[in-house]
């Protein structure tokens, strides 16, 4: 140990900024490896924690009338299902709204619940996070906390095609129903509050039913089935669920995108920081060939040179990674805010050893690997060799461009000498400047794609970026349509409806409506095959597709509200959104299964 | 009666160059004793430093077998050479090669700790070793960036001597110094002869070769004569005439 300690500081004297090099790159992955393993393996268990706290439902769902009425049939049909393990009936005011915030607009279909009703529910309890001395008001999810929401400011609420005045009284917490990422959102009132919302009769009564079943993972399967038994039931009534898997994917959708950045940007600093590693052993081994020689032939072995500078490695990857893994929970609390703002969900920070040694792990392993793989060198360092001058010269290696028979010219020839005897280190160098260039490029890529310019980035993920959108109801569209068709400014316009629908023998898909798909300006959403164009064709999410063995060109069934269709598969589209179960289709196509009552989207795009 | 340290039978030692065998050393038939300041001379491509090297177990033969104390050091492996190198011998280079990174204390240490894991000890053999080479303390601390090719050649020799070896081999000792550095060094090295240390050094310095007692003269990879001097006495001049003759009689 004494001996390789030796070695190590001699190493360290000779090359201070190579060092300070690799220290920085490997405590800056560590730090960022430390966060990404934090949010990878335990801030989404922070939801089942939270799930278990509140007594949280696995399904929960929405269906308009009155919840008396039905209550004997959705109980009969919830005990049938042997998958049920409790459930919890209650009754709501279930209807579209919107509301500002965050200098946009929440728009979502909303529970509407009586607060003390809330609180006590036994499953799917609500938890009232900040309470005030306001009696009568609203109560909203805590994600929507900001400075323009805030207990005792006012707050407009559109709810169906009123716009009521509310105070915020507080801010509560509902694991299925407490964001717009769970696709329908709670809100409280006071009792009085309730009531005259009752009475307005813009939200009709619902009955809002939440299921724990005894295996979270069939939740969706459960939902389907359900909504279709519901469905066949009651055709006309209006529903929303939503699922377990559903909801904790999606509320942590924001999580898992920064794990990934944060994870793909920490294995890039930690590929640098080990070509750096290896490339400074090679040139070491180059340069120090005689001296090594010389350590051989006093008694050192192979074996001992290599540990020595796998010691030296170790010791510094291990100083870096614990000091980065640290600093990481300097910065957590950012990061963990601005996490909490897009979950909704409370999260408390302490130390988590898993992370930390797997941080350390890694960059440990890796580094020993990057040292260790170079470092073979050193065992055809032959003590004799090696003091006479070096390999090349004792192995006789071919004289590349002899001088006495060349025609060219001294310069190049040299230079031709030069790379030709060290080939394989040039290799090496050529393949780390590749490696390096990738980096590069893919950085200034995501740079450009994800901070500059970010339409790519948004065409992935949202799909359509129109410069408006309007919400329209069915009954005004034709009047709409024909007076923005005198509007010269505008380019295209283009109608789109988002609904649900029943894949028979599948699950429940969110469907796109649009009147004609060769106008939505991002082509590339249907990567395969095309959009649907006749009444007869679907386009659906490649993902959901893979699930279901399904290819272009099979029929599939769809059913709304008791009515059913077939429909031929026209293309696969990207979108992953809902989990992937999504699909396309021509509002002609639609009309086969009911007719478009609700709001529709309106696209435009203006000319510039 | 000489105690033998080291014997080789038969031993020969070829090099491949572009295809081509070139016999190195050719049966060489040779016993090497405790004590001796054994010098081995020859003209230059004779295969001098060749022999030093597979002696000292830094090579191997390509025919014959090389034994150390009736022990064959020949069929050992690489690791096995490296570990019979730290017990048994000492080092020194014409080069010198002192790590930069180190201090001349921790040079020597280095060697040291390879074989010995007793610091202790260590660090006071290499106070007395660093005093009888004429090193002061505050030296031990410079780097060998900081000294004289003297100074550097006489650590050198402190290292060899760090693990009290059996055997110092010394290649060239002085080739990279001036006469009154290289004539320190050489005092060194006679001095520790004076008290029981074997050395072989390789050598086509006449002035060098006076210090050993046994010459061997190495002509085209063979032992073509060797001359004994008997024991080192300063300014004697029948000795310089003896090995004057000898070297005459060898072609030199």
């Amino acid at each position: 140990m004494g001996k390789n300690f030796l070695l190590i500081r001699s190493n360290l004297r000779k090359t201070k900024g190579q060092t300070a090099s690799i220290l920085a790159l490997i405590l800056l992955s560590a730090f960022m490896l430390n966060i990404w393993l934090m949010l990878a393996m335990d801030y989404k268990q922070n939801f089942d924690r939270y799930h278990n706290r509140l007594n949280a439902e696995h399904v929960a769902f929405a269906i308009n009338g009155d919840s008396d009425k039905m209550k004997p049939f959705l109980s009969e049909t919830l005990e049938k299902d042997k998958r049920t393990d409790s459930f919890f009936i209650d009754r709501c005011l279930f209807m579209v709204g919107s509301f500002d915030y965050n200098g946009g607009e929440v728009n979502m279909e909303f529970i509407i619940l009586e607060k003390q009703a809330a609180l006590t529910r036994p499953i799917g309890k609500t938890e009232l996070i900040e309470n005030s001395r306001y009696t009568s008001g609203i109560y909203l999810p805590m994600i929507y906390k900001t400075g323009d929401i805030d207990i005792g400011k006012p707050i407009d609420i559109m709810i169906g095609n009123q716009t009521i005045n509310y105070t915020v009284c507080g801010f509560f917490n509902n694991l299925m129903a407490g964001s717009h990422n769970c696709g329908m959102c709670t809100l409280l009132l006071t009792e009085d509050k309730y009531q005259e919302l009752k009475s307005i009769g813009c939200a009709p009564e619902a009955a809002f039913v939440s299921v724990k079943i005894n295996d979270k993972t069939e939740g969706e399967d459960f939902e389907a089935t359900l909504k279709n038994a519901l469905s066949a039931k009651y055709p006309n009534a209006r529903m929303r669920s939503t699922s377990y898997s559903l909801v904790s994917s999606s509320r942590y959708i924001s999580q898992m995108i920064c794990s990934a950045v944060v994870s793909a940007m920490a294995f890039f600093v930690l590929l640098i920081a080990l070509v750096v590693i290896a490339s400074g052993i090679i040139n070491y081994i180059q340069e120090n060939m005689e001296k090594l020689g010389a350590l051989k032939a006093i008694g050192y072995t192979s074996r001992q040179l290599t540990c020595s500078l796998l010691f030296q490695f170790s010791s510094i990857a291990l100083i870096a990674s614990s000091v980065g893994a640290a600093l990481s929970y300097c910065l957590f609390p950012a990061i963990n805010d601005m996490m909490i703002s897009q979950t909704g969900i409370p999260y408390k920070i302490y130390f988590l050893p898993a992370p930390f040694f797997i941080t350390l792990a890694i960059i440990i392993g890796t580094v020993a690997f990057a040292v260790w793989l170079p470092s073979r060198k050193i065992r055809d360092i032959d003590p004799v060799a090696a003091l006479r001058g070096g390999i090349q010269t004792h192995s006789f290696k071919r004289n590349h461009i002899p001088l006495e028979g060349t025609q060219i010219p001294l310069q190049p020839a040299l230079a031709l000498k030069a790379s030709l005897s060290g080939i394989r280190q040039n290799i090496i160098v050529c393949i780390t400047m590749l490696v390096l260039s990738l980096i590069v490029v893919f950085s200034a890529l995501m740079v450009k794609n994800v901070i500059f310019d970010i339409t790519p980035f948004l065409n992935l993920i949202v799909g359509e970026t129109a410069d408006s959108c309007i919400n329209i109801t069915a009954d005004a569209e034709d009047r709409f349509l024909k007076d923005m068709a005198k509007d010269k400014r505008i380019e295209k316009i283009y109608l789109y409806n988002s609904l649900e629908i029943n894949h028979i023998g599948g699950t429940s898909l969110t469907a796109t409506l649009c009147d004609d798909f060769s106008k939505v300006n991002n082509q590339m959403v249907c990567f395969k095959g095309r959009f649907p164009k006749y009444d007869n064709e679907i386009a659906i999410a490649a993902k959901y597709a893979k699930e279901n063995n399904l290819e272009i060109g099979d029929e599939i069934a769809l059913s709304v509200g008791g009515r059913q269709a077939g429909y031929l598969i026209s293309g696969f589209t990207q979108i992953t959104n809902n989990l992937g179960k999504d699909c396309l289709l021509t509002r002609e196509g639609y009309q086969k299964l009911g007719t478009l009552q609700s709001l529709s989207s309106i696209s435009i795009w203006r000319t510039m | 009666m000489k105690q033998i340290l080291l014997n080789t039978e038969n031993l020969s030692k070829s090099f491949s160059t572009g295809g081509a065998l070139q016999h190195v050393l050719k049966n060489i038939n040779l016993e090497l004793y405790k004590g001796d300041f054994t010098v081995i001379m020859g003209a230059s491509g004779a295969g001098k430093s060749t022999l030093l090297y597979a002696l000292s177990g830094m090579d191997t033969p390509s025919l014959g077998t090389i034994s150390f104390d009736n022990q064959v050091i020949s069929d050992l492996t690489s690791d096995g050479l490296a570990v019979f190198r730290r017990k048994h011998c000492g080092f020194v280079f014409q080069q010198i090669y002192l790590i930069d990174g180190m201090s001349l204390m921790d040079n020597v240490l280095s060697a040291g700790l390879v074989a010995n894991n007793d610091r202790k000890a260590l660090i006071l053999r290499a106070r007395e070793l660093f005093q009888a080479v004429g090193i002061s303390e505050e030296t031990q601390k410079k780097f060998p960036g900081q000294i004289s090719g003297g100074e550097a050649q006489r650590v050198g020799i402190v290292r060899a001597l760090i693990n009290s070896p059996e055997i110092v081999f010394a290649d060239e000792p002085t080739g990279a110094l001036n006469s009154k550095t290289g004539l320190d060094v050489l005092n060194t090295l006679t001095k520790f002869n004076e008290t029981g240390q074997s050395i072989v050094m390789v050598t086509h310095d006449m002035r060098s070769a006076r210090r050993g007692n046994r010459i061997l003269y190495l002509k085209d990879g063979s032992i073509l004569g060797e001359c004994h001097l008997g024991k080192y006495v300063h300014k004697d001049e029948k000795r310089h005439e003896k090995l004057s003759a000898f070297l005459l009689e060898m072609g030199w």
